[in-house]
């Protein structure tokens, strides 16, 4: 009955179904209220016309809700954007080299895996319905013993055993654990344990960060292997655009039992994404030294903008910007920064940070990759404004680590 | 035994004594005296090496030879240092032993005005700079380290193993043992050992070669830690020379991991390669204006500008557009060229870095301050003049090295 109800609502006009949602906006029965408004969301955009509408309602609670419902719809828009839905895979592979099978995976997916020609005939038979693009690249790895790395797949003969979890086109694995052991002769001498993890994406937009959140990370001899300093957290990565996957290790654990031979680990890999940048840009760089620059929540003073030689022989440009902003310690929040000499983007890296004061503003030392003549037209600042944070769970048990 | 020998011996009947006695000890110490005896030493040493299986004299009879040949090129045998004091502060101490030694130390770990450190007591006689150094570090409990330039810190000391003679001393400072589960391949394992080689002044080498060797090393268990050696490169591969301008490098150099059961290595001899001038020249710019030109060895060096210091990132250079045939150009590397650089207030360091664009080919000399013995005092980097040495041809010597019975911690 509830299903026939479903289809009826489906078949209906959207039109007139919105105009009934609307309706029960004003029900008596908030759950009534409740279920309409999340209907409404759910048909997103062909709603928003009609709840705006309801802006000059004579009923305080409508105006309410429907102006939240604009936010909610609005936002539900942008995050699709970002986030875009991955498409499932579909591979029927039977003996196929394997340069001739990466070639249609990468028609498929837009994930561009290449192999060395040592691998290119080795026959493939491979076939999975419905998966997420990275699942698949996993599967077609623990099939056949293969390795990838650097954007290229390496079959090496012993099938992959890592662990790995995949939703929503986010994927993640842990790739390896190295424990070490340091001798100081005549000092006190430490262990400790990386992890290195692989995370990768098949997003309409690329993150901003990566990193792993670990609730549970312990041996089979029940050592817990998170250390107090890491809190078990891996990393905040930061993401170039246009990147697809990222291998990040991180020190700070705490090295197994020597008689463990399993390790289990819970937790979350959390992608950042900006859905909202906040902007100012620097016009004739060079000519504006010591100019402020107002974003809508965040300030910026370009200080300086010099050629600069180390003494290690190294020769390119630097840039000193003071950043302004009210929540200058959240990650998610970092600035970016864009510098071009007409056409060109010129690649930028941080060269640290430096703060006049506790909470005050932040000074950024970028170096510029431009050759000596370069005449830049513009530096831009970009603060993400709003972000989301989506968190891919995975729960992996008795890791054989002997 | 020839002739010379013989007339040598004959004349110094005390020399050839106080060689037998000293071979016959045959520690490192011993063997720096024998050293100091100089060429006087040699006929004596000759004999007595070649029936010597551990090598060491054959060491010093060499060391002997080098640092005769090498006087004119800066090799100084080390100076002999005393020390004499009775519950004095250690900041005091080091800075005495520094001032006679002539070495340039950091001591920005020590406030100066609170003359710190521990209050020691020593007689030392006639020992080498190192070998004195050494032995008040021990005693104050400070630790020599290294940054851009041999520190002292009087917070971390570690009674970590130490091979001195000459002008060098070596220090394995630790091992690092790692073991990789790698879920996408076959399980690695690595180990490496931690050296750091800190040079006095007399030493006179150009350049290190910054990948340390190591010719055996054996844990107690007769377990060796050598690796299996890597299959020789096409071409060759070159030392990657790096200048001795801060007088000490670390080197992290990797070995198989000693058995689980292993308490000790029972040895670990290794060499430190070292370039030295073989042929030379000195091309002085007396004056920074731009146009002077030298030559020499078919290259042509023309001043072109001098950057003074960028006070936010502390570092000002000369630079020099370098003319000459083609293939000399393509072969002209930083190796090549030893800048020594004169401030209006004292002398400075300067680092050669080469470049090459479509202009031509340019030498850059970056401009840094030597260290001063504590913190507080700081001069400007204005460039008075610059030598450039260039080097025609390099001599390559290893300075060896070994630890013998080193407990494990």
């Amino acid at each position: 009955m509830k299903t026939l109800l479903l289809l009826a609502a489906l078949l209906q006009d959207p039109s007139a179904r919105i105009k009934e949602l609307i309706g029960r906006l004003s029900d008596e029965n908030i759950e009534e209220r409740d279920a309409a408004a999340d209907e409404l969301v759910r048909i997103g955009r062909a709603a928003l016309a009609p709840l705006k509408g309801l802006a000059g309602s004579p009923s305080g609670e409508i105006r309410g809700r429907a102006a939240d419902l604009v936010r909610r719809i609005e936002r539900a828009e942008k995050l699709k954007s970002v986030l875009g839905v991955p498409k499932p895979v579909e591979l029927a592979w039977d003996k196929k080299p394997l340069r001739e099978a990466l070639a249609e995976f990468k028609e498929r997916t837009g994930l561009d895996i290449t192999c060395g020609d040592a691998f290119a005939a080795e026959p493939v038979t491979f076939s999975c319905t419905g998966a997420p693009a990275w699942k698949a690249l996993a599967d077609l790895c623990r099939a056949h013993g293969g390795l990838y790395r650097n954007g290229a797949m390496i079959l090496k003969g012993k099938p992959s055993a890592a662990p790995d979890a995949t939703e929503r086109g986010l994927y993640v694995a842990i790739e390896a654990l190295t424990f070490s052991r340091t001798l100081e002769f005549g000092g006190a001498g430490s262990t400790g344990a990386n992890l290195s993890v692989f995370f990768a994406w098949q997003t309409a937009a690329t993150p901003t960060a990566v990193r792993l959140e670990l609730d549970a990370f312990a041996d089979d001899r029940g050592t817990d292997l998170r250390g107090k300093d890491r809190g078990g957290q891996v990393g905040n990565y930061r993401i170039t655009d246009g990147t697809r996957s990222l291998t990040s290790g991180w020190g700070g654990y705490v090295m197994p039992d020597d008689e463990a031979a399993k390790v289990s680990l819970e937790g979350r890999a959390v992608f950042d994404f900006v859905i909202e940048y906040d902007r100012v840009a620097f016009e004739n760089p060079a000519k504006s030294r010591g100019t402020v620059q107002k974003g809508a929540a965040f300030t910026a003073t370009l200080n300086s903008l010099s050629q600069f030689a180390s003494s290690a022989g190294d020769q390119g440009w630097m840039c000193s910007i003071m950043i302004e902003s009210a929540n200058p310690n959240d990650a998610r929040v970092l600035p970016e920064f864009v510098v071009r000499s007409g056409g060109k983007v010129h690649n930028v890296q941080n060269w640290g940070t430096s703060r006049s004061g506790r909470g005050g503003p932040i000074t950024h030392n970028l170096r510029i990759d431009a050759p000596a003549d370069a005449v830049f037209t513009e530096v831009v600042v970009r603060m993400p404004k709003d972000t989301h944070r989506e968190a891919l769970p995975f729960e992996f048990k008795d890791v054989p680590i002997k | 035994m020839n002739l010379l020998a013989l007339l040598l011996a004959l004349q110094a009947p005390d020399t050839a004594a106080r060689v037998r006695e000293l071979a016959a000890k045959a520690d490192w110490a011993a063997l720096d005296d024998l050293v100091d005896l100089g060429p006087a030493a040699a006929a004596h040493l000759e004999p007595l090496a070649k029936d010597d299986k551990t090598g060491r004299l054959a060491c010093a009879l060499d060391q002997i030879r080098f640092e005769e040949r090498m006087k004119p090129r800066g090799v100084r045998p080390p100076k002999r240092i005393s020390v004499k004091c009775e519950n004095k502060k250690s900041f005091g101490v080091f800075t005495d032993l520094l001032r006679d030694a002539g070495e340039s130390f950091d001591l920005s770990a020590y406030d100066p005005d609170d003359q710190p450190g521990a209050e020691i007591t020593l007689d030392l006689k006639g020992q080498t700079f190192w070998r004195a150094i050494d032995a008040v570090c021990a005693e104050a409990r400070t630790r020599i380290d290294f940054y851009s330039s041999p520190s002292l810190d009087p917070d971390d000391w570690r009674d970590a193993p130490r091979f001195i003679f000459r002008n060098f001393l070596v220090r394995l400072d630790g091992m690092q043992m790692r073991r990789t589960v790698n879920f996408r391949g076959p399980p690695t394992s690595t180990a490496t050992f931690d050296f750091y080689v800190f040079a006095d002044s007399g030493a006179g080498a150009l350049h290190y070669d910054s990948d340390v060797r190591i010719d055996a090393a054996e844990d107690d268990q007769g377990r060796s830690l050598l690796l299996p050696p890597e299959p020789p490169s096409d071409p060759p591969a070159e030392p990657g020379w790096t200048s001795f301008t801060t007088d000490a490098m670390a080197s992290s150099v990797p070995i198989a991991a000693p058995a689980k059961d292993a308490k000790a290595l029972r040895l670990v001899r290794g060499r430190v390669l070292l370039a030295y001038a073989k042929k030379d020249h000195r091309l002085a710019f007396d004056r920074m204006d731009a146009g002077t030109t030298c030559e020499a060895a078919g290259l042509k060096f023309e001043l072109l500008a001098l950057e003074q210091p960028d006070r936010r990132f502390g570092t000002s250079s000369v630079r020099f557009r370098v003319t000459g045939a083609e293939e000399k150009l393509k072969a002209f590397t930083d190796a090549q060229v030893v800048p020594r650089v004169q401030l209006e207030e004292g002398s400075g360091t300067g680092t050669a870095a080469v470049s090459r664009s479509k202009d031509g080919v340019e030498l850059r000399v970056h401009v840094g301050e030597r260290q001063h013995m504590w913190a507080g005092e700081r001069r400007k980097l204005v460039v008075k003049s610059v030598e450039l040495q260039l080097i025609e041809e390099l001599e390559v010597r290893p300075f060896e090295f070994e630890f013998r019975d080193v407990k494990l911690p």
